[in-house]
């Protein structure tokens, strides 16, 4: 052993050098994370500005504009901008420094998706704030900057105050992006899919009114609905998680109930979990969200397409909220979560009895009488899910198998007399010779 | 593995002795409940047997006129209607896992008596979790699995199925083939997997504006053996308004000889006696000493019936 040799036997404490390196930021955090999902998290930061300045949730004629090209990428929106001293002492930190002024209700929580983003998409940014009072930017070169592992800090350049006519707000720009970046953002059917992305992650901001666009088009919300009659009402189960560390508390809202949305193969089945309006899940079939978690709930089959469930999960301080840093997974260690996944497994269990009863006939619920779509935000009170009765439908059935064992030289010498491929085709065949000769006349 | 045979399908359920004294335990400490409970308004829900023992006992011994029996084999269902013993019992054709979600906890207070012959496996956990979810003030719920090694198959090979049933994440890790195949080892692990279940559950149970905390309070803890080892566990959910609710009703170290509140439990005994040798015990109990009034009855088997005398059936053999 090294430290035998200086002949001492007394034990040492030395220093084990854990600090993190730069490396570890600009490669290794950005691997968890989808290039759509870290665009959505810079688009989190622009509502976060939104929620700051318009505390009402009014948001008319705030907007967040995105541009993607394959040399660059844009974001800049009029939400406000970021105070020279946020920026100076928690929005450039990496993760969320003890004291950050707290945000009621927001979607940023973890301290990382702006500089994850921006390291996800290139290696040149600038981004340039405005407040009401004070105008900067913040320029680096990334692969400049990682060269000094001593150096962490970023410059905030052109410092001065606000001119009269400045709209507060935040504009990001990045280039030199990264080869997978510039190759995705040349697809033409990419600006779709992150349109639709941002769609339903950012329902909630949508919904009330926060305008994102694209290259100059806007994201339209994306409606959850559920089907309603006055034979069929949603399971709706609400309660608060009380009390919480700092005695806070989450608000959970779960709603079940049936939706066919036309979609062939059901990929719109399944829950949709919401944190602070975020969705960070979509869609979801699997254990996390009780399919086939012990014996309450079956696994998930295509019978049950026309199931949907949404769990919206809110809370003052964000960081008692199931999520995951990427927001793209709940977070199955929190103990809201394993509460409320109990109680979204009850919620469902009357849905899939109905579902169960009617079969495969999915088609029965349009003919359920003032079959209206009601969306998912106007239940806001616990009720009992309750369906019609519908029985199955029995198909008159048409057809008949027919089987029976002959001789294999006999059924072989049929099959080279009448020109079939294989046994069963020769049955069908020597079954139509018969009937067309001796029965139909 | 052997495909799954119903217990009733191997034996008359009337006529296992130690499961015949078990139903009637869980009666008698059950009717104790009765003045603070009032337990004819409640419902109890049970699993199905087309001899329907314990829907006949706690009809008749409690009056209990609200019942639903969950039979999950589609097949039996003519069979179980025919046998229906009285027209309050209400026969679904649904496995318990997926009717517990759906019953009306709120409306009606609730006895439920999860009477399995199947090892302890993932489906039975997910039912003591709904209940423990759903339950409210007062419901009362008693569990049976089997619990015999045997039933897990060869030594060598009983690990492995365990973690079939449980789930690999579901055993603990100190756990060894050797381990569950001891006596009473598999039981053990079965009755910590129960408890934990139901705490883990009911405490963070999702509580309505006005209703208080609920805690799971045991009061049965038994182990038999007519032909497999089972194990069962009994109690009932209360606030802390019901602290003295058990002892002031008679259930107590004291009042109770069956009363385990906790992981010590209960042998229901079966003792080998003929009909002669039952009613002459019977003569010499329950005070005094049976010693040397014994006639030639070996002395652990009078001392196992001390224990269930009052309990223990008398079968003859009729033509009707």
């Amino acid at each position: 052993m090294a430290g035998s040799e200086s002949g001492s036997s007394e034990p040492r404490t030395e220093i084990i050098r854990a600090r993190p390196t730069k490396e570890f930021f600009i490669s290794t955090l950005v691997r968890d994370i989808e290039l759509i999902p870290s665009i959505a998290d810079l688009v989190d930061n622009s509502f976060d500005g939104a929620i700051r300045t318009r505390p009402d949730r009014n948001f008319a004629g705030l907007r967040v504009s995105i541009e993607i090209r394959p040399d660059h990428f844009k974001i800049g929106d009029n939400c406000g901008g970021i105070d020279p001293d946020i920026a100076r002492n928690y929005a450039f930190c990496f993760g969320r420094p003890k004291g950050t002024p707290p945000l009621p209700h927001s979607v940023g929580q973890f301290g990382v998706g702006m500089k994850r983003a921006l390291f996800k998409l290139g290696n040149w940014f600038r981004v340039d704030s405005s407040t009401s009072q004070w105008v900067y930017f913040v320029e680096e070169d990334v692969k400049a900057w990682s060269e000094d592992e001593e150096n962490w800090n970023f410059s905030m350049k052109g410092l001065r105050p606000a001119p009269g006519d400045v709209t507060p707000g935040t504009n990001i720009l990045v280039k030199e992006l990264n080869p997978s970046v510039s190759q995705d953002f040349a697809r033409i059917e990419f600006k779709k899919r992150l349109m639709e992305d941002l769609a339903t992650r950012h329902h909630e901001a949508l919904r009330e009114g926060l305008v994102i666009e694209v290259d100059t088009i806007p994201v339209q919300s994306k409606v959850l609905d559920l089907f309603a009659s006055p034979r069929l009402r949603p399971g709706v189960r609400v309660y608060d998680v009380t009390p919480l560390p700092k005695g806070k508390s989450v608000h959970v809202r779960l709603v079940t109930g049936l939706f066919d949305g036309g979609d062939q193969n059901a990929a719109d089945a399944g829950w949709y979990v919401f944190c602070n309006g975020r969705m960070v899940l979509a869609a979801d079939k699997s254990t996390t969200t009780a399919w086939g978690f012990g014996g309450t709930i079956p696994r998930y089959h295509p019978q049950y397409s026309l199931f949907r469930g949404y769990a919206f999960f809110d809370s003052e301080d964000s960081s008692l909220l199931p999520w995951r840093t990427t927001k793209t997974e709940v977070d199955e260690d929190s103990l809201v979560y394993r509460g409320a996944r109990d109680e979204m497994a009850i919620l469902a269990r009357p849905v899939i009895d109905f579902i169960n009863s009617i079969k495969e006939d999915t088609s029965q619920i349009h003919e359920e009488p003032d079959l209206g779509i009601v969306p998912v935000d106007s239940f806001a009170a616990s009720q009992t899910f309750t369906a019609p009765d519908m029985a199955p439908r029995k198909k008159p059935k048409t057809e008949v198998t027919v089987s029976y064992q002959v001789l294999i030289r006999e059924a072989d010498a049929a099959l080279e007399a009448i020109g079939a491929r294989n046994y069963r085709e020769m049955g069908k065949k020597t079954f139509r010779y018969y009937y067309e000769a001796e029965v139909r006349r | 593995m052997s495909p799954h045979i119903p217990s009733y399908e191997k034996i008359d359920y009337n006529l296992r002795p130690a499961k015949n004294v078990e139903r009637k335990m869980i009666v008698e400490s059950v009717r104790r409940l009765d003045r603070a409970l009032g337990i004819r308004s409640y419902t109890y829900v049970g699993l199905g047997s087309p001899y329907y023992s314990d829907f006949t006992l706690l009809h008749r011994r409690l009056h209990i006129g609200d019942m639903v029996c969950l039979e999950r084999e589609e097949d039996d269902e003519e069979r179980m209607k025919f046998n229906k013993p009285f027209n309050c019992i209400e026969l679904k054709m649904v496995p318990a896992a997926a009717y517990l979600p759906v019953h009306e906890w709120s409306t009606k207070p609730t006895m439920a008596w999860l009477d399995h012959d199947s090892l302890l496996d993932t489906e039975i956990l997910s039912e003591l979790r709904t209940v423990s979810k759903c339950c409210k003030r007062r419901t009362i719920l008693v569990v049976t699995v089997n619990a015999d090694p045997r039933a897990l198959g060869h030594v060598g090979q009983r690990l492995s199925a365990l973690e079939r049933l449980l789930g690999r994440a579901g055993v603990p890790a100190d756990v060894t083939d050797g381990r569950v195949s001891g006596e009473n080892n598999l039981a053990a692990l079965f009755y910590d997997l129960i408890t934990q279940e139901i705490r883990d559950a009911v405490s963070s149970k999702v509580l309505e504006p006005g209703e208080k905390g609920l805690h799971f309070e045991q009061f049965l803890h038994f182990r038999y053996r007519d032909s497999s080892l089972m194990l069962t566990v009994g109690g009932i959910f209360l606030d802390e308004d019901d602290r003295d609710l058990l002892e002031n009703c008679g259930i107590s170290q004291r009042d109770l000889d069956y009363f385990r509140p906790s992981k010590e439990w209960f042998e229901i005994p079966v003792p080998k006696l003929t009909f002669r040798e039952l009613r002459h015990l019977d003569s010499i109990l329950p005070r005094g000493t049976m010693a040397g009034a014994l006639r030639g009855i070996p002395e652990d088997q009078a001392d196992a019936y001390r224990l269930v005398y009052r309990y223990f059936p008398g079968f003859v053999d009729a033509e009707f």
